[in-house]
Protein backbone atom coordinates (compact mmCIF):
# COMPACT_ATOMS: atom_id res chain seq x y z
CA UNK A 1 0.00 0.00 0.00
CA UNK A 2 1.32 3.30 -0.96
CA UNK A 3 1.69 6.17 1.33
CA UNK A 4 -1.07 8.03 -0.45
CA UNK A 5 -3.45 5.16 -0.05
CA UNK A 6 -2.67 4.96 3.66
CA UNK A 7 -3.36 8.66 4.05
CA UNK A 8 -6.65 8.31 2.28
CA UNK A 9 -7.60 5.32 4.48
CA UNK A 10 -6.59 7.23 7.60
CA UNK A 11 -8.72 10.21 6.52
CA UNK A 12 -11.68 7.92 5.90
CA UNK A 13 -11.20 6.29 9.30
CA UNK A 14 -10.99 9.68 10.92
CA UNK A 15 -14.12 10.83 9.13
CA UNK A 16 -15.89 7.65 10.19
CA UNK A 17 -14.90 8.16 13.82
CA UNK A 18 -15.94 11.80 13.68
CA UNK A 19 -19.21 10.81 12.06
CA UNK A 20 -19.88 8.23 14.74
CA UNK A 21 -19.03 10.75 17.46
CA UNK A 22 -21.36 13.34 15.94
CA UNK A 23 -24.09 10.73 15.64
CA UNK A 24 -23.70 9.67 19.29
CA UNK A 25 -23.77 13.31 20.40
CA UNK A 26 -26.77 13.93 18.26
CA UNK A 27 -28.57 10.94 19.74
CA UNK A 28 -27.68 12.05 23.29
CA UNK A 29 -28.83 15.56 22.56
CA UNK A 30 -32.05 14.35 21.11
CA UNK A 31 -32.62 12.16 24.15
CA UNK A 32 -32.26 15.12 26.46
CA UNK A 33 -34.40 17.31 24.30
CA UNK A 34 -36.92 14.53 23.72
CA UNK A 35 -37.39 13.87 27.46
CA UNK A 36 -38.94 17.33 27.81
CA UNK A 37 -37.64 17.40 31.36
CA UNK A 38 -38.61 20.57 33.29
CA UNK A 39 -38.98 21.46 36.94
CA UNK A 40 -42.32 20.24 38.27
CA UNK A 41 -44.16 20.33 41.54
CA UNK A 42 -47.40 18.60 42.63
CA UNK A 43 -49.67 18.37 45.67
CA UNK A 44 -52.90 16.51 46.38
CA UNK A 45 -56.03 16.84 48.52
CA UNK A 46 -57.26 13.34 49.03
CA UNK A 47 -60.30 12.03 50.92
CA UNK A 48 -62.75 14.82 50.26
CA UNK A 49 -65.67 13.15 52.05
CA UNK A 50 -69.30 14.13 51.68
CA UNK A 51 -71.86 12.70 54.09
CA UNK A 52 -75.60 13.28 53.91
CA UNK A 53 -77.08 14.77 57.06
CA UNK A 54 -79.52 12.93 59.28
CA UNK A 55 -82.92 14.58 59.75
CA UNK A 56 -84.41 12.99 62.82
CA UNK A 57 -86.33 13.82 65.96
CA UNK A 58 -87.43 12.03 69.06
CA UNK A 59 -90.88 12.13 70.58
CA UNK A 60 -90.98 11.46 74.30
CA UNK A 61 -94.31 9.66 73.88
CA UNK A 62 -93.92 8.29 70.36
CA UNK A 63 -96.54 5.67 69.64
CA UNK A 64 -98.62 6.47 72.70
CA UNK A 65 -101.08 9.11 73.83
CA UNK A 66 -100.07 12.50 75.17
CA UNK A 67 -103.18 12.70 77.31
CA UNK A 68 -106.40 10.88 77.93
CA UNK A 69 -109.31 11.76 80.16
CA UNK A 70 -112.29 9.77 81.36
CA UNK A 71 -114.86 10.37 82.62
CA UNK A 72 -115.12 14.05 81.81
CA UNK A 73 -117.92 16.40 82.72
CA UNK A 74 -118.56 20.03 81.82
CA UNK A 75 -115.89 22.23 83.33
CA UNK A 76 -113.25 19.50 83.41
CA UNK A 77 -109.78 19.85 81.92
CA UNK A 78 -107.08 17.32 81.14
CA UNK A 79 -103.40 18.03 80.58
CA UNK A 80 -100.41 16.22 79.19
CA UNK A 81 -96.95 17.11 77.92
CA UNK A 82 -94.68 15.81 75.21
CA UNK A 83 -91.09 16.71 74.35
CA UNK A 84 -89.96 16.87 70.74
CA UNK A 85 -86.18 16.91 70.32
CA UNK A 86 -84.27 17.44 67.10
CA UNK A 87 -81.55 14.84 67.61
CA UNK A 88 -80.46 14.85 63.97
CA UNK A 89 -77.57 16.89 62.64
CA UNK A 90 -79.69 19.21 60.50
CA UNK A 91 -82.05 22.01 61.40
CA UNK A 92 -85.65 20.95 60.89
CA UNK A 93 -88.97 22.70 60.36
CA UNK A 94 -91.63 21.11 62.52
CA UNK A 95 -95.38 20.95 62.14
CA UNK A 96 -98.17 19.27 64.03
CA UNK A 97 -101.40 17.87 62.61
CA UNK A 98 -104.21 15.65 63.74
CA UNK A 99 -105.50 12.48 62.15
CA UNK A 100 -107.74 9.51 62.84
CA UNK A 101 -110.30 11.60 64.69
CA UNK A 102 -113.24 9.43 65.68
CA UNK A 103 -116.36 9.99 67.75
CA UNK A 104 -118.69 7.67 69.56
CA UNK A 105 -121.87 9.57 70.21
CA UNK A 106 -123.39 9.53 73.65
CA UNK A 107 -126.82 8.39 74.70
CA UNK A 108 -128.31 11.67 73.61
CA UNK A 109 -126.46 11.88 70.29
CA UNK A 110 -123.78 14.47 71.00
CA UNK A 111 -120.28 14.12 69.52
CA UNK A 112 -117.69 15.06 72.10
CA UNK A 113 -115.30 16.47 69.49
CA UNK A 114 -117.90 19.16 68.76
CA UNK A 115 -117.49 20.62 72.22
CA UNK A 116 -113.96 19.87 73.46
CA UNK A 117 -111.41 22.67 73.25
CA UNK A 118 -107.68 22.17 72.81
CA UNK A 119 -104.81 24.45 73.75
CA UNK A 120 -101.19 23.66 72.91
CA UNK A 121 -98.47 25.71 74.54
CA UNK A 122 -94.78 25.51 73.70
CA UNK A 123 -93.47 25.65 77.26
CA UNK A 124 -89.93 26.21 76.00
CA UNK A 125 -90.91 29.53 74.47
CA UNK A 126 -94.09 30.13 76.50
CA UNK A 127 -96.02 30.45 73.27
CA UNK A 128 -99.48 29.10 72.52
CA UNK A 129 -99.30 27.46 69.10
CA UNK A 130 -102.99 26.50 69.04
CA UNK A 131 -106.16 27.36 70.87
CA UNK A 132 -109.50 26.25 69.54
CA UNK A 133 -111.80 23.36 68.87
CA UNK A 134 -110.19 19.94 68.95
CA UNK A 135 -111.81 18.97 65.66
CA UNK A 136 -110.47 21.92 63.62
CA UNK A 137 -106.75 21.73 64.35
CA UNK A 138 -105.54 21.39 60.76
CA UNK A 139 -101.77 21.79 60.44
CA UNK A 140 -99.88 23.88 62.99
CA UNK A 141 -96.44 25.33 62.30
CA UNK A 142 -94.29 24.57 65.33
CA UNK A 143 -91.20 26.42 64.10
CA UNK A 144 -87.66 25.58 63.09
CA UNK A 145 -85.48 23.73 65.56
CA UNK A 146 -81.70 23.79 65.29
CA UNK A 147 -79.94 20.47 65.64
CA UNK A 148 -79.98 19.57 69.30
CA UNK A 149 -82.97 21.76 70.20
CA UNK A 150 -85.90 20.35 72.10
CA UNK A 151 -89.31 21.80 72.90
CA UNK A 152 -91.83 20.65 75.47
CA UNK A 153 -95.48 21.12 74.61
CA UNK A 154 -98.35 21.15 77.05
CA UNK A 155 -101.69 19.94 75.74
CA UNK A 156 -104.82 21.03 77.60
CA UNK A 157 -108.24 19.68 76.68
CA UNK A 158 -111.25 21.41 78.19
CA UNK A 159 -114.89 20.43 78.31
CA UNK A 160 -116.51 23.88 78.59
CA UNK A 161 -119.35 24.28 81.04
CA UNK A 162 -122.31 25.31 78.92
CA UNK A 163 -124.51 26.13 81.86
CA UNK A 164 -127.64 24.40 83.04
CA UNK A 165 -129.08 22.36 80.18
CA UNK A 166 -132.56 23.16 79.05
CA UNK A 167 -133.59 19.54 79.32
CA UNK A 168 -132.28 16.10 80.08
CA UNK A 169 -131.15 15.61 76.50
CA UNK A 170 -130.03 19.04 75.33
CA UNK A 171 -127.16 21.39 76.14
CA UNK A 172 -124.24 19.66 77.81
CA UNK A 173 -126.50 16.68 78.56
CA UNK A 174 -126.29 15.82 74.85
CA UNK A 175 -122.65 14.80 75.38
CA UNK A 176 -123.21 12.40 78.27
CA UNK A 177 -121.44 9.06 77.86
CA UNK A 178 -119.78 10.06 74.58
CA UNK A 179 -116.14 9.58 73.64
CA UNK A 180 -113.66 10.66 71.02
CA UNK A 181 -110.14 9.80 69.98
CA UNK A 182 -107.54 11.69 67.97
CA UNK A 183 -103.94 11.22 66.87
CA UNK A 184 -101.29 13.94 66.91
CA UNK A 185 -98.72 13.72 64.10
CA UNK A 186 -95.37 15.50 64.28
CA UNK A 187 -93.65 16.13 60.97
CA UNK A 188 -90.15 17.42 60.37
CA UNK A 189 -88.74 18.56 57.06
CA UNK A 190 -85.41 20.13 56.22
CA UNK B 1 -63.81 11.18 10.41
CA UNK B 2 -66.17 8.38 11.18
CA UNK B 3 -69.76 9.19 10.37
CA UNK B 4 -72.92 7.66 11.49
CA UNK B 5 -76.06 7.86 9.45
CA UNK B 6 -78.93 9.38 11.34
CA UNK B 7 -81.58 8.32 11.16
CA UNK B 8 -80.21 4.85 10.44
CA UNK B 9 -80.81 3.72 6.94
CA UNK B 10 -82.39 0.42 6.11
CA UNK B 11 -79.95 -2.35 5.60
CA UNK B 12 -78.79 -2.53 2.05
CA UNK B 13 -79.53 1.09 1.34
CA UNK B 14 -76.77 3.54 0.75
CA UNK B 15 -76.90 7.23 1.20
CA UNK B 16 -78.52 8.88 -1.72
CA UNK B 17 -79.53 5.58 -3.30
CA UNK B 18 -82.92 4.42 -2.06
CA UNK B 19 -83.53 0.72 -2.02
CA UNK B 20 -86.01 1.20 -4.85
CA UNK B 21 -83.09 1.83 -7.07
CA UNK B 22 -84.26 5.29 -8.04
CA UNK B 23 -81.34 7.57 -7.58
CA UNK B 24 -82.23 10.68 -5.70
CA UNK B 25 -81.72 13.96 -7.39
CA UNK B 26 -79.62 16.60 -5.73
CA UNK B 27 -77.96 16.72 -2.38
CA UNK B 28 -81.11 17.85 -0.55
CA UNK B 29 -82.82 14.54 -1.09
CA UNK B 30 -79.88 12.65 0.33
CA UNK B 31 -80.02 11.69 4.03
CA UNK B 32 -77.40 13.63 5.85
CA UNK B 33 -74.77 11.77 7.75
CA UNK B 34 -74.51 13.11 11.31
CA UNK B 35 -71.10 12.98 12.95
CA UNK B 36 -70.82 10.44 15.79
CA UNK B 37 -69.41 13.18 18.04
CA UNK B 38 -72.58 15.27 17.56
CA UNK B 39 -74.80 12.31 18.34
CA UNK B 40 -72.88 11.64 21.55
CA UNK B 41 -73.15 15.31 22.51
CA UNK B 42 -76.91 15.31 21.98
CA UNK B 43 -77.23 12.13 23.99
CA UNK B 44 -75.26 13.63 26.88
CA UNK B 45 -77.40 16.79 26.85
CA UNK B 46 -80.54 14.66 26.83
CA UNK B 47 -79.30 12.66 29.82
CA UNK B 48 -78.44 15.81 31.74
CA UNK B 49 -81.85 17.32 31.02
CA UNK B 50 -83.56 14.09 32.01
CA UNK B 51 -81.67 13.99 35.30
CA UNK B 52 -82.44 17.65 35.97
CA UNK B 53 -86.10 17.05 35.24
CA UNK B 54 -86.21 14.08 37.57
CA UNK B 55 -84.71 16.10 40.40
CA UNK B 56 -86.97 19.07 39.79
CA UNK B 57 -90.15 17.02 39.62
CA UNK B 58 -89.46 14.67 42.51
CA UNK B 59 -88.94 17.56 44.98
CA UNK B 60 -87.21 15.07 47.23
CA UNK B 61 -86.08 16.26 50.62
CA UNK B 62 -85.39 14.80 53.99
CA UNK B 63 -88.37 14.29 56.26
CA UNK B 64 -89.15 12.54 59.52
CA UNK B 65 -92.33 11.98 61.47
CA UNK B 66 -93.64 10.66 64.73
CA UNK B 67 -97.12 10.20 66.12
CA UNK B 68 -99.10 10.17 69.32
CA UNK B 69 -102.19 8.06 68.67
CA UNK B 70 -105.26 7.29 70.72
CA UNK B 71 -105.61 10.47 72.70
CA UNK B 72 -108.99 9.51 74.02
CA UNK B 73 -111.54 11.59 75.88
CA UNK B 74 -114.77 10.31 77.29
CA UNK B 75 -117.55 12.06 79.07
CA UNK B 76 -119.12 10.34 82.01
CA UNK B 77 -122.67 9.37 82.81
CA UNK B 78 -124.71 11.18 85.42
CA UNK B 79 -128.35 10.55 86.16
CA UNK B 80 -130.61 11.48 89.04
CA UNK B 81 -132.79 8.44 89.43
CA UNK B 82 -136.15 9.15 91.08
CA UNK B 83 -138.25 6.17 92.07
CA UNK B 84 -141.39 8.18 91.38
CA UNK B 85 -140.10 9.86 88.22
CA UNK B 86 -142.95 11.09 86.08
CA UNK B 87 -145.53 10.13 88.66
CA UNK B 88 -146.83 11.47 91.90
CA UNK B 89 -145.51 11.05 95.39
CA UNK B 90 -148.81 11.86 96.98
CA UNK B 91 -152.35 11.73 95.64
CA UNK B 92 -154.69 12.67 98.39
CA UNK B 93 -158.38 12.81 97.76
CA UNK B 94 -161.01 13.82 100.30
CA UNK B 95 -158.54 15.41 102.64
CA UNK B 96 -160.20 16.58 105.83
CA UNK B 97 -158.99 19.17 108.34
CA UNK B 98 -156.68 17.51 110.85
CA UNK B 99 -155.67 14.78 108.34
CA UNK B 100 -152.09 14.10 107.12
CA UNK B 101 -150.82 11.85 104.33
CA UNK B 102 -147.24 10.81 103.49
CA UNK B 103 -145.47 9.46 100.45
CA UNK B 104 -142.00 7.98 99.98
CA UNK B 105 -139.51 8.20 97.18
CA UNK B 106 -135.98 7.09 96.62
CA UNK B 107 -133.36 9.27 94.99
CA UNK B 108 -130.19 7.74 93.52
CA UNK B 109 -127.11 9.48 92.17
CA UNK B 110 -126.44 7.17 89.25
CA UNK B 111 -123.33 7.40 87.09
CA UNK B 112 -119.65 8.22 87.28
CA UNK B 113 -119.77 11.32 89.40
CA UNK B 114 -120.76 12.56 92.80
CA UNK B 115 -123.42 15.21 92.64
CA UNK B 116 -125.22 17.91 94.55
CA UNK B 117 -128.94 17.23 94.63
CA UNK B 118 -131.75 19.65 95.08
CA UNK B 119 -135.52 19.75 95.13
CA UNK B 120 -137.41 22.57 93.50
CA UNK B 121 -141.04 23.61 93.44
CA UNK B 122 -141.90 23.80 89.73
CA UNK B 123 -145.31 25.28 90.35
CA UNK B 124 -148.57 25.12 92.29
CA UNK B 125 -151.98 25.18 90.78
CA UNK B 126 -154.89 25.97 93.07
CA UNK B 127 -158.55 25.56 92.20
CA UNK B 128 -160.07 27.89 93.06
CA UNK B 129 -157.17 30.27 93.02
CA UNK B 130 -158.62 32.01 96.02
CA UNK B 131 -158.81 30.96 98.69
CA UNK B 132 -155.94 28.68 97.73
CA UNK B 133 -155.75 25.31 99.37
CA UNK B 134 -151.92 25.42 99.17
CA UNK B 135 -151.99 28.32 101.62
CA UNK B 136 -153.72 26.14 104.16
CA UNK B 137 -151.84 22.87 103.75
CA UNK B 138 -148.46 22.21 105.29
CA UNK B 139 -145.62 20.26 103.75
CA UNK B 140 -142.75 18.53 105.46
CA UNK B 141 -139.82 16.89 103.74
CA UNK B 142 -137.77 14.36 105.68
CA UNK B 143 -134.69 12.33 104.90
CA UNK B 144 -135.59 8.88 106.18
CA UNK B 145 -132.52 7.05 104.88
CA UNK B 146 -131.52 6.63 108.47
CA UNK B 147 -133.21 8.18 111.50
CA UNK B 148 -135.81 10.60 110.21
CA UNK B 149 -134.43 14.08 109.74
CA UNK B 150 -136.71 16.97 108.81
CA UNK B 151 -135.20 19.00 106.02
CA UNK B 152 -137.98 21.46 105.47
CA UNK B 153 -141.37 22.18 107.00
CA UNK B 154 -143.90 24.93 106.38
CA UNK B 155 -146.90 26.08 104.41
CA UNK B 156 -146.95 24.34 101.03
CA UNK B 157 -147.34 27.58 99.09
CA UNK B 158 -144.11 28.97 100.54
CA UNK B 159 -141.88 26.11 99.46
CA UNK B 160 -139.43 27.19 96.80
CA UNK B 161 -136.44 24.88 96.84
CA UNK B 162 -134.31 22.72 99.07
CA UNK B 163 -130.71 21.60 98.84
CA UNK B 164 -130.48 17.91 99.57
CA UNK B 165 -126.72 17.87 99.88
CA UNK B 166 -123.92 16.00 98.20
CA UNK B 167 -124.39 12.44 97.05
CA UNK B 168 -121.50 10.19 96.22
CA UNK B 169 -121.67 8.27 92.95
CA UNK B 170 -124.24 5.54 93.30
CA UNK B 171 -125.57 6.75 96.65
CA UNK B 172 -129.28 6.33 97.42
CA UNK B 173 -131.38 8.28 99.88
CA UNK B 174 -135.01 7.92 100.92
CA UNK B 175 -137.35 10.84 101.40
CA UNK B 176 -140.75 11.15 102.98
CA UNK B 177 -143.10 13.94 101.99
CA UNK B 178 -145.98 14.64 104.30
CA UNK B 179 -148.94 16.92 103.55
CA UNK B 180 -151.23 17.93 106.40
CA UNK B 181 -154.44 19.95 106.59
CA UNK B 182 -154.18 21.73 109.92
CA UNK B 183 -157.42 22.11 111.75
CA UNK B 184 -156.58 25.71 112.41
CA UNK B 185 -156.42 26.47 108.69
CA UNK B 186 -159.73 24.96 107.78
CA UNK B 187 -162.45 27.20 106.49
CA UNK B 188 -165.73 26.30 104.78
CA UNK B 189 -164.60 28.10 101.65
CA UNK B 190 -161.89 25.44 101.10
CA UNK B 191 -164.39 22.66 100.73
CA UNK B 192 -163.91 21.02 97.35
CA UNK B 193 -160.71 22.94 96.68
CA UNK B 194 -157.76 21.22 95.03
CA UNK B 195 -154.07 21.93 94.74
CA UNK B 196 -151.41 20.40 92.56
CA UNK B 197 -147.72 20.85 93.25
CA UNK B 198 -145.01 19.86 90.79
CA UNK B 199 -141.63 18.97 92.26
CA UNK B 200 -138.35 18.54 90.51
CA UNK B 201 -135.35 16.65 91.82
CA UNK B 202 -132.17 17.62 90.06
CA UNK B 203 -128.47 17.07 90.40
CA UNK B 204 -125.26 18.67 89.26
CA UNK B 205 -122.23 16.47 88.78
CA UNK B 206 -119.20 17.32 90.90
Amino acid sequence: MSRKQRLIRRKRRTRLILGLAVAILAIAASTVVGSGAVFTSASANPTNVFTAGNLHHTNSKDGSAILTASPMKPGDTAQGTVTIANDGDLAGTFSLATSALSDTAGTHGGNLSDVLQLQIVDQTTSTAIYSGAINTVGTIAAGTFAAGDSHTYQFTVTFPDGGTPGSATTGDNAYKSSSMSVQFDWNEVQ
Amino acid sequence: MKHLSWPPMPRGEKAGIPRSGVRSLGCCARPRAVPLRAVCLLACIALVLTAFGAVAVSGASFAWGSGNPANTFSSGAFTVLNSADGGYVLDIRGLRPGQAESGLLTLTCQGDFAGTMSLTNRGITDTPASPALSTALTLSIEDVTGPAQTLWSGTMSTFASLTLGQFSAGETRNYRLTVAFPQSAATPRLQGATTTMSLRFSGVAL
